[in-house]
């Protein structure tokens, strides 16, 4: 059986060796480097063009010039800007793993009782923009009237119990809305452990520490190290939680630095280009590591051509309190902050006091206009749309990447993931200066926005599908390719069915960063393509925070039902 | 293998093709422009004749012929419907389409889509009067002068680029709930900017941060270049304030009593939103008045020109000025404008007599010294 194995694999290696699949995969790889250079290349292209150039692409008279590199390189100005922007990146990163690990692993590897239900509510952190988590911590930790503080001066407590304007704050906000990324990251690769390593290591009598120390972890390792790198890179780049909530403590962010530069006049998008390129060796340093990392796959394979089966560990004692223990972890993350959110939907203004007077329907009402109708459709076409398309995309790349040998396709590895260093508001205007010239009347229409949404979030499709994908043995693959399959064949018929779960999750989060993506959006939009997202921004500004609650209240109502319903069709639903 | 990879081929197929069934959506709704309505042409010529006579006469066919007009506009309460409604009423052959954005993505957009050649705007709009004189230089807007130029003081126009529409003044304002009688006495006293750092609300008030827009600059640099550094520093040392990324926040946090009082904001816009939600927030404006205009100007690519000279004519006589005053909340910058906003009706609402005479070129060039003395005062 093993040397009718071995020489299935000779045969299969030798394979692809072969002329002609060498060559079908070296067009493949070059499609792909076209594609994903048009969707990340370019719009990133301009951007560096513009850090290196004195003025805006196509402005007359502009010329070379290092002096806005040397401004934000070469100063003294925004170290501090820097490292803390690294620090909250660092922090959000590490917490958000932790978390997420230790959720996964209850969910996916122990007796944990109705996991499917957790499963889904775990999640719902997610569907919150951080800027909505950002009001949301305010209206409820702001120093003297927020509830919390209120309460606690009822109570007899002196000063203010929480702070949500400081470091702490901005972290802990943060951490609550990427630790469930990190859980939907880490899913799929822990599901996809097989029982037997522990089994095992319990054979061998290794207790249940030991097996996770020595035998789980280190098999996650890739798949935690780049969920870190992911959220890292995320948390660095927020401009709305550090803005909202560090002015007042005089906390200063790159991304926030970059905020000033966009938004208000005088606008200096050549300084906010090199600024958005500061991000990038940081995220590119990861991405080396993180291919040395997985350089010797097989070492992270799970999923080989035999079923099975995933191994329930027992909680003993902390059977009966773990839903507890959930149950207040989304108290404290979910709960409060969606019933602050809820509670300010249907107040006129900001207000700690309740009174019945406070409360109106008016924010709810705004909703109803036809700009309204037609963003919640825009933001629905699109978030489907482009979750869908990019999520096939990123399995493209992630198979090419990982199972093929052509030359260069380590450089699509690198290209697809530099968006993610880039904030969105900087990337928006390297958007902006790339696609408006685009043909066929795309400029204006739905199709930029999708364009734009493939780009900035084909990382996480590339990521999320090559967690799944990296423990799926060669084998399968290679097995069909002995046999005579093609490519779409194997692809459609082996790598698509086992990675699904990963794909599902990818779908999900992608759906949620369209439907909340707003800072590239709002240079990209017109009034025909407008979206949900940039209704709540400009009801930021045009009424006030009551407004945007209720949207987001709505949004969020949304997304729970849509991502219930694509649960359910990919049957990880076991209520 | 093929058997045990079916099994859960089933569901994720039937996942798939529902997620892919909206990308057919995306093709229909990608599609083209709205059809065009027309009539009313006697009417309004007419309206034209009455309210803008100067305006050539085939103005208001042509315009006709356009049929549209794309308006790039800032961040109102509101969403101009009744404005938009306001001038369909009279010219019913144009439909009005809008981008709206805040004062920088609204410079980068405008400037982006023109130097690449597509016929983005046909009306622009911003509050920066140094960026509108810089594209006027360029080229980027049209040297139209509309026959009621007149119209617009001086000090809100540049004659045959852009021109004022509205006013951003700012005041001071605190929160009526979290006052003293003693402490409403005192704000009822304030009549000029150099009594604003006196206040009795140290640890207890709010300030926008320099470099949130023009709007946020211009009192900062009204009280250094009229009472010098020691201005700020008063401010930071009798009232220790909390500072915010822009006004919107602000009035937020002013209407919920984090803070009590602000020196200097946005009245009219920000603040005044939250008083029309019954926030208990009021507001004076001190002498002389600090204000923006928020300025208008035509693409010199605009692919609709003769609708966008008719709009801006139209937005410079007194009923468009009203129109916009009334719509948008901001103030009147002329006595052209009949004002019917609510809280202009409230009998502690003044104007300003004056307004201060901003030369806004330097204020601009005085950015980059205020962002470094900001920073040593309030250590932001």
């Amino acid at each position: 059986m093993e040397l009718a194995r071995e020489g299935f694999a000779v045969r299969a290696r030798s394979a692809l060796f072969d002329p002609a699949v060498r060559r079908s995969h070296r067009l493949l790889v070059l499609a792909l480097m076209a594609l994903v250079t048009m969707l990340v290349l370019v719009p990133v292209g301009f951007l560096f063009f513009g850090a290196l150039w004195s003025e805006a692409p196509r402005v007359p008279g502009g010329h070379l010039t290092a002096g806005n590199l040397a401004t934000i390189y070469a100063t003294s100005t925004f170290v501090v800007p820097l490292l803390t922007t690294l620090a909250i990146g660092a922090w959000v990163g590490a917490l958000s793993v932790v978390v997420g690990t230790l959720l996964a692993w209850l969910v996916t590897r122990t007796d944990l009782p109705r996991a499917g239900l957790w499963e889904n509510l775990l999640v719902i952190p997610v569907y919150l923009s951080p800027l909505m988590l950002a009001l949301a911590f305010t209206a409820m930790a702001a120093p003297r009237v927020g509830f919390i503080n209120v309460v606690w001066q009822q109570l007899g407590g002196a000063g203010s119990l929480a702070n949500v304007y400081s470091f702490a704050g901005i972290v802990f906000v943060l951490t609550v809305h990427y630790a469930p990324f990190a859980f939907l990251y880490l899913l799929g690769p822990m599901r996809a452990i097989g029982a037997d390593v522990e089994e095992a290591a319990t054979v061998l009598g290794s207790g249940s520490f030991e097996t996770i120390r020595r035998i789980l972890l280190p098999m996650l390792a890739p798949a935690i190290f780049a969920t870190a790198l992911m959220i890292f890179t995320l948390a660095a780049e927020n401009f709305a939680v550090p803005t909202l909530l560090g002015r007042q403590s005089g906390i200063r962010t790159i991304p926030s630095e970059i905020y000033f530069w966009l938004v208000y006049e005088p606008v200096n998008p050549n300084l906010a280009a090199s600024a958005g390129t500061m991000l990038l060796v940081v995220t590119l340093s990861g991405i080396f590591v993180y291919r040395r990392m997985t350089r010797v796959a097989s070492r992270y394979v799970t999923v080989g051509g035999k079923p099975h089966s995933t191994r329930s560990v027992k909680l003993g004692w902390f059977r009966p309190l773990a839903p507890w223990t959930l149950a207040l972890y989304l108290l404290a993350t979910i709960g409060l902050p969606l019933a602050a959110l809820l509670y300010g939907s249907f107040l006129r203004y900001i207000s700690p006091r309740l009174s019945w007077s406070l409360l109106t329907l008016a924010n709810y009402r705004q909703m109803l206009d036809a700009d309204s109708l037609l963003a919640f459709r825009n933001s629905l076409v699109l978030g489907i749309g482009a979750a869908t398309l990019t999520t096939l995309l990123g399995l493209i790349v992630t198979y090419t990447v990982h199972r093929t040998r052509v030359s260069g396709r380590g450089l699509l590895d690198y290209i697809s993931a530099m968006p993610i260093a880039i904030p969105g508001m900087v990337l928006g205007v390297g958007m902006l200066w790339a696609y408006v010239n685009l043909p066929f009347g795309i400029w204006g229409t739905l199709w930029v926005l999708l364009i734009a949404y493939m780009g900035r979030f084909l990382v996480h499709a590339v990521r999320v599908t090559g967690n799944s994908l990296l423990q799926i043995s060669a084998e399968l693959d290679e097995a069909a390719q002995v046999l005579g399959a093609g490519m779409v064949r194997r692809l459609g018929g082996i790598i698509f069915p086992l990675v699904g779960r990963g794909m599902l999750s990818s779908w999900i989060l992608l759906f949620i960063f369209v439907l909340n993506e707003v800072t590239a959006t709002v240079l990209l939009y017109s009034s025909r393509s407008i979206t949900l997202s940039v209704v709540v921004w400009n009801s930021l500004d045009m009424y006030g925070a009551m407004v945007a609650f209720a949207y987001s209240i709505i949004q969020t109502a949304i997304t729970f039902v849509l991502v219930y319903f694509v649960f359910r069709l990919g049957g990880r639903v076991a209520w | 293998m093929w058997k045990y990879i079916s099994r859960q081929e089933g569901n994720v197929k039937a996942t798939w093709a529902w997620m892919a069934a909206p990308l057919a959506a995306l093709l229909v709704a990608a599609t083209g422009p709205a059809v065009q309505a027309a009539g009313g042409l006697d009417a309004s010529k007419q309206w034209v004749a009455e309210n803008v006579p100067g305006l050539p006469a085939g103005l208001v066919e042509a315009a006709c012929k356009d049929g549209k007009l794309m308006l790039y506009h800032l961040v109102f309460r509101g969403k101009l419907a009744d404005l938009i409604a306001s001038f369909t009423k009279t010219f019913p052959c144009i439909k009005i389409d809008t981008y709206m954005a805040s004062g920088g993505p609204l410079q980068t957009r405008f400037t982006s889509e023109w130097r690449a050649g597509q016929a983005g705007a046909d009306v622009w709009m911003n509050s920066s009067p140094p960026f509108a004189d810089k594209i006027s230089k360029e080229g980027l807007l049209l040297n139209w002068t509309p026959p009621n130029d007149a119209l617009v003081p001086a000090h809100w126009k540049r004659s045959g680029y852009w021109y004022g529409i509205g006013l951003a003044t700012l005041g001071f304002a605190w929160n009526t709930k979290e006052v003293t009688p003693a402490e409403q006495k005192w704000l009822e006293s304030v009549k000029t900017w150099d009594q604003i750092a006196k206040a009795p609300f140290k640890g207890r008030s709010c300030m926008v941060h320099v470099r949130a827009g023009g709007s946020a600059q211009l009192p900062y640099y009204y009280l250094l270049t009229t009472y010098g550094i020691q201005s700020w520093k008063d401010l930071k040392e009798n009232l220790e304030p909390s500072i915010f990324s822009g006004a919107g926040p602000l009035a937020d946090r002013l209407a919920a009593g984090e803070c009590v009082y602000a020196p200097h904001v946005t009245a009219d816009t920000a603040v005044a939103t939250r008083w029309l939600q019954k926030a208990p927030i009021r507001w004076t404006f001190p002498e002389p008045g600090l204000a923006i205009s928020y300025l208008m100007g035509i693409s010199s690519k605009a692919a609709h020109p003769d609708a966008a000279k008719l709009f801006v004519a139209w937005s410079l006589s007194p009923h468009g000025q009203s129109a916009w005053v009334n719509s948008t909340g901001l103030a009147p910058m002329s006595k052209q404008a009949t004002d019917r906003r609510k809280y202009a009706k409230e009998s502690w609402y003044r104007l300003p007599g004056d307004y201060y005479p901003t030369d806004w070129d330097k204020m601009e060039k005085a950015l980059k010294g205020m962002n470094t003395q900001f920073k040593d005062v309030f250590g932001q």
